[in-house]
């Protein structure tokens, strides 16, 4: 099936924050994004990897025994560049212990009037009927995810291949505490998502001149 | 009678000053009343459930009440009333699609009257498939990025300044007469602005 457009959420987010004008997302580090031109990462992005990763590992350890690269350490787990609470990192991956796919990569192909568009992305873990997305964070602040686009994507995408989740849930650390968000996927959510995904494909499409990288447009 | 009045101030001063010795003062406010220092209301989630609404007016009312008459301090009623706000905005937030009641019926508990009805309603035109609204949309947006890159331009003038003429680069034509920029000017109202950390 030949896709017009293909497009992962984190490319929605940045095009609703430019809208919003809100996070410093200007039309220039938006089709820096759209265009995958490399930026420097920045000591919090690395941290979140990390801490990723240690929980990632946490998990994966306890069923293969191979704990490579954290170290217990006065209640710590130090990773290459950081040390992370103990307490917060087993709290999280005891929850998501049981989980039947770690960064798992889902796609949907949807007809729309303006073509087929692809949907994809990758999931941090996937359960039978929840997917659960992993996030660090310097500064959390309650239901601070809810206009992200990850929930209706990925929620969507599982509907459209056979297997819907009835919760999608975003497990998020300052690195001390651990907060918990739900959001119950509906009709109203998918259709507010294609809303957006349709406005993008138009601004991608009125933007084609600042456009390189044209995986976007279902470019191998 | 004069004596007994020197007699009378002079042992109020005395007690005044006993009083002093083993207390300070207190402020006291327009009814008389020693103002304290801070106010403490705690509001108990098994009753917030089942509390009325003029309970809950009367607790606000109190509170307020409290500032107005200078028993409580207003800046630590103001903390305490914006960090219950975002306590309670955010469950409120959060139970958006979770709570439900039964289907088509208007419903009522805990004192409260609930039903199923339509709020902020919004056209969503990106589905109509029409190459106008797209095109115009999409002006919209090229538009605003212009006005912000201008309004970005101007607020680097902070006095009048004579700016030169500017010419088209490639065919000299005077496309901007030389003129006098004005700095903009920057209004807001006061108000506190609380940042929770």
């Amino acid at each position: 099936m030949e896709v017009k457009y293909a497009i992962y959420p984190s490319l929605l987010d940045a095009f609703l924050r430019f809208k919003r004008r809100d996070d410093d997302e200007t039309f220039l580090s938006l089709f820096d994004k759209i265009n995958k031109v490399p930026g420097e990462q920045t000591e919090h992005q690395l941290k979140g990897i990390e801490f990723e990763q240690c929980v990632n590992d946490l998990i994966t350890g306890h069923k293969t025994g191979d704990f490579s690269f954290t170290l217990i350490q006065n209640g710590f787990y130090e990773t290459k560049n950081f040390k992370f609470k103990a307490d917060v990192v087993d709290k999280i991956a005891n929850k998501l212990q049981y989980a039947t796919k770690q960064q798992e990569y889902i796609e949907a192909i949807i007809p729309t009037t303006v073509g087929n568009i692809k949907l994809y992305g990758i999931v941090d873990f996937s359960f039978p009927e929840m997917i659960v997305d992993l996030k660090g964070t310097s500064n959390y602040k309650c239901n601070k995810y809810k206009d992200n686009t990850q929930h209706s994507t990925y929620s969507l995408v599982r509907n459209l291949n056979g297997s819907p989740i009835k919760a999608f849930k975003y497990i998020v650390s300052d690195y001390n505490k651990v907060y918990q968000e739900t959001y119950i996927p509906n009709d109203t959510l998918h259709q507010k998502l294609m809303f957006t995904v349709l406005e993008f494909v138009s601004f991608i499409e009125y933007f084609k001149n600042h456009i390189t990288d044209t995986k976007i447009f279902g470019e191998a | 009678m004069g004596q007994s009045k020197e007699a009378f101030m002079e042992m109020r001063e005395s007690e005044n000053n006993k009083f002093e010795q083993y207390d300070t003062p207190k402020k006291l406010n327009l009814f008389l009343q020693p103002v304290e220092e801070t106010s403490v209301y705690p509001i108990e989630s098994k009753t917030l459930l089942t509390t009325e609404k003029s309970d809950l007016s009367e607790i606000a009312s109190q509170i307020v009440e409290a500032v107005d008459d200078g028993f409580a301090d207003p800046l630590d009623t103001y903390i305490m009333a914006k960090k219950g706000s975002y306590v309670f905005d955010s469950i409120v937030e959060a139970m958006k699609g979770k709570a439900k009641i039964p289907e088509g019926k208007n419903y009522a508990k805990h004192g409260c009257e609930i039903r199923e009805g339509a709020t902020g309603v919004r056209y969503y035109f990106e589905s109509c498939n029409d190459p106008i609204w797209n095109e115009l949309n999409m002006q919209m947006v090229a538009l605003k990025e212009k006005l912000s890159e201008r309004e970005k331009w101007l607020k680097g003038f902070t006095k009048t300044t004579e700016v030169e003429e500017i010419a088209d680069t490639d065919t000299g034509e005077i496309i901007q007469d030389k003129r006098t920029i004005h700095a903009p000017v920057k209004m807001g109202g006061q108000s506190l602005i609380l940042t929770l950390k």
